[in-house]
């Protein structure tokens, strides 16, 4: 029994062995390329799901992906020393602030079997700066409106509101339902989130923070522009009514069923529909509500190349770049019963999951795509407005992005009630001073 | 002494000089790479205009330090940061002489107590404020929930710019009370037993004997204790960080948050930053050197 015992023991060690062997043999053959992004919430596990069917099909390419909530801070301390990933996915709007840590990806064109002129020009030419190629467009997430269809039809709204005057009205007959064992609130901004909130104000047609070109100069936007006085008395009364609850945490309220209106970009759906939330989505709304496809407010992602990355391991993420565009994804998502998904890419896939808008045009103009009616409803016109709070060039994004975040928390929380014009031009004269500098400093 | 003695004392002097010297070696070069060297390349890097990724340095001199005293998001953090430890210390070292007073004997009731006010400070800080943010969230939080059977409505006290520094506050002082006390344990239990005999001869109480033998006992450790507060409570980074972010409305941005936000969200500010740190340094420094001058003349009264 003693003999048998060890026989089974060896044999077992043995096959351990060989297999290791065998799954080392075929990492050691495959090029690794490490790939970082921020992905960690629903959207992530499809993401995952997505590399690991990369993974199975590709012969000669590994791709070791790590999704974390600490990718901005594992970027910047590792960027420096060369021990960054290889591929990464990053805002676009980032590209002034890491260019010099980051491929060009010009010849991927050469390398693969992509085009340029399968991409939007509108989002490809914000992957370039000063003609060299930093990107290539991953997902466009397009801010949106979510509401509760229960609430609203609980409230008696018949109508998805399509301007702000109806959100406002919509946002009070939706906070009439509230109790003190259930408090719900009509509105869900928040005050917190800069994009979001962006989201909403350039829509009332404020345009940039910061506005101009090099030949006829920039300017701060704050002052004596009245759709900006317009979009924070709106945002203002909201909250001093009592519509809009002053709390960060408007996700998980929405999900619980106590927000009836709100705007947040697609990641957002994966954790509505765990919840069993009865919600709609649709575009945000505009001052007229007839101009709506002329904003596509968004935050472009693309994947970008690291100089940490080796010639080797650059060409083999763009092998991985070109199957995400090319390949065949996991055929689970199931959004109408009439359209056959069981052959799109996984380009395809993430965008008809997740809501984002696609900037490859093979896909958007795919039958799939647009069977999706809310994928068409957010597709905007050709000469929409994408960026968000700064002059074309970015260069001042995160500043301006940051003073946004100021002066909306200080506005809601110390501006007077019953805000006018005259309080709003009062009010921002130091963050008017402060875009001053910030184009000092930049333009 | 013969000359040649002399001669070979001052070589066996300076053998021995050397000997010291090869001792205090590693120390010394360990100061040198981890002070010493980051203390000058961060003033290199306040003298500089470049981004959190240290490329496309330019040479400012001291245009950074004279920004700092303009910028009122600057002044506005270092009031929020004195505010801060003007609230917390106090209660701090109160909180701490008090439950060390109390909890100084080695009775097993006593150590239990010990122990649970020590797991916080093992805590992480970041667990720390995930789990005071959801046990005071507005909506979903116990806390707030228990206020609400109580009768009061609309609590909301991270979201509120009136409230949001007291909780951090509050937090803070619930993080790291339990070391507070067990240095103040320590102190006590190393006062002689025959000074509290001797003041029960005399005729003092219980009162009189905490005031006039335990606060004089541990008056070292309690200025030592003092200090490091102090110098933390002046550096308030992480529970800010991890429960409010700074918000709202920047009503508990201390000047380490600001340093960081600055260091990290701007696209070539890195060199400002680090002045501002510089700063908060040479603050810290002068306060240290009072602080130490008070504590040894207070241990020589």
């Amino acid at each position: 029994m003693k003999k048998q015992i060890c026989m089974a023991l060896a044999l077992s060690m043995v096959m351990t062995t060989g297999s290791a062997a065998l799954v080392a043999n075929a990492a050691e053959e495959k090029t690794t390329v490490v790939f970082w992004n921020s992905w960690t919430g629903g959207d992530g596990d499809t993401l995952e799901a997505l590399v690991n069917k990369f993974n199975e099909e590709s012969e000669d390419v590994y791709v070791d992906m790590t999704r974390t909530t600490s990718f901005s801070d594992m970027l910047q301390t590792s960027l420096p020393t060369g021990e960054a990933a290889d591929l990464i996915l990053l805002s676009t709007n980032e590209i002034n602030r890491y260019g010099s840590y980051l491929r060009d990806m010009g010849d991927i064109w050469e390398n693969t079997s992509l085009k340029e002129e399968d991409f939007s020009p509108a989002y490809m030419s914000m992957c370039y700066n000063d003609d060299t190629l930093y990107g290539i467009p991953f997902q466009i997430s397009t801010y949106m409106m979510y509401y509760n269809k229960d609430l609203f039809e609980q409230a008696g709204v018949e109508k998805v509101p399509t301007t702000f005057d109806e959100w406002t009205a919509a946002a009070e007959a939706v906070s009439a339902l509230s109790t003190d064992d259930n408090p719900i609130y009509g509105s869900g901004l928040f005050y917190c989130y800069n994009g979001q909130n962006q989201s909403v104000i350039q829509r009332f047609g404020t345009g940039y923070l910061i506005e101009g070109d090099e030949e006829n100069g920039f300017k701060a936007n704050l002052l004596e522009n009245q759709a900006f006085a317009d979009s924070m008395i709106w945002m203002k009364n909201l909250y001093d009514k009592g519509y809009n609850p002053q709390e960060q945490d408007i996700d998980s309220m929405m999900a619980a069923g106590q927000i009836g209106v709100m705007t947040n970009g697609g990641w957002l759906k994966g954790s509505l529909d765990a919840s069993g939330v009865n919600y709609g989505v649709a575009m945000l709304p505009t001052v007229t509500g007839e101009d709506q496809k002329e904003y596509a407010l968004a935050d472009m992602a693309s994947f970008m190349l690291t100089t940490s990355a080796t010639d080797e391991e650059a060409a083999a993420a763009q092998k991985f770049i070109e199957w995400w565009m090319t390949g065949s994804g996991l055929a689970a998502c199931e959004t109408t019963n009439d359209v056959d998904y069981s052959n799109v890419t996984p380009n395809a896939e993430w965008s008809i999951s997740m809501c984002y808008l696609n900037a490859y045009l093979p896909t958007s103009n795919s039958e799939e795509y647009q069977a999706v009616q809310i994928l068409a409803d957010l597709t905007p016109s050709e000469t929409a407005q994408v960026q968000m709070f700064t002059a074309p060039g970015n260069l001042a994004y995160s500043d301006a992005a940051s003073c946004q975040t100021d002066f909306v928390q200080d506005w809601l929380f110390n501006g007077p009630t019953d805000p006018t014009y005259d309080d709003v031009q009062e009010f921002f004269v130091n963050y008017q001073a402060d875009l001053e500098d910030y184009i000092s400093e930049y333009y | 002494m013969s000359a040649t003695g002399k001669k070979k004392s001052i070589s066996l002097e300076q053998r021995r000089q050397r000997t010291a010297y090869l001792y205090i070696a590693p120390a010394g070069i360990l100061l040198i790479v981890f002070c010493l060297i980051p203390l000058l390349a961060s003033f290199y890097i306040s003298t500089q205009k470049m981004g959190v990724d240290l490329s496309k340095a330019k040479f400012v001199g001291l245009d950074n330090y004279t920004k700092i005293f303009t910028d009122r998001r600057f002044l506005q953090s270092v009031t929020i940061t004195l505010k801060y430890t003007l609230v917390e210390i106090p209660l701090q070292m109160v909180i701490g002489v008090v439950l060390s007073a109390l909890l100084a004997k080695n009775t097993p009731w006593n150590k239990l107590f010990r122990s649970i006010y020590f797991l916080p400070v093992i805590a992480s800080a970041v667990t720390v404020g995930v789990t005071w943010q959801l046990v005071l969230h507005s909506n979903i939080g116990i806390f707030t929930y228990w206020l609400k059977l109580l009768g009061f409505s609309d609590v909301n006290l991270l979201n509120n710019t009136g409230t949001a520094l007291y909780v951090v506050v509050f937090v803070a002082i619930w993080k790291t009370f339990g070391i507070s006390t067990i240095i103040l344990v320590s102190a006590i239990q190393n006062i002689p037993e025959s000074l509290y005999e001797a003041s029960a001869i005399d005729g003092a109480g219980k009162i009189n004997q905490f005031f006039y033998v335990t606060l004089p006992g541990i008056m070292p450790s309690f200025w030592f204790l003092l200090m490091t507060r102090i110098i933390g409570s002046l550096q308030m980074f992480d529970i800010v960080y991890t429960l409010t972010r700074g918000g709202p409305s920047r009503t508990t941005t201390t000047l380490v948050v600001y340093i960081y936000d600055t260091a990290f969200n701007s696209l070539d500010k890195m060199g400002y930053a680090t002045a501002m740190s510089e700063v908060l340094f040479v603050f810290i420094m002068i306060i240290t050197v009072i602080m130490y001058a008070i504590m040894n003349k207070t241990s020589d009264d």
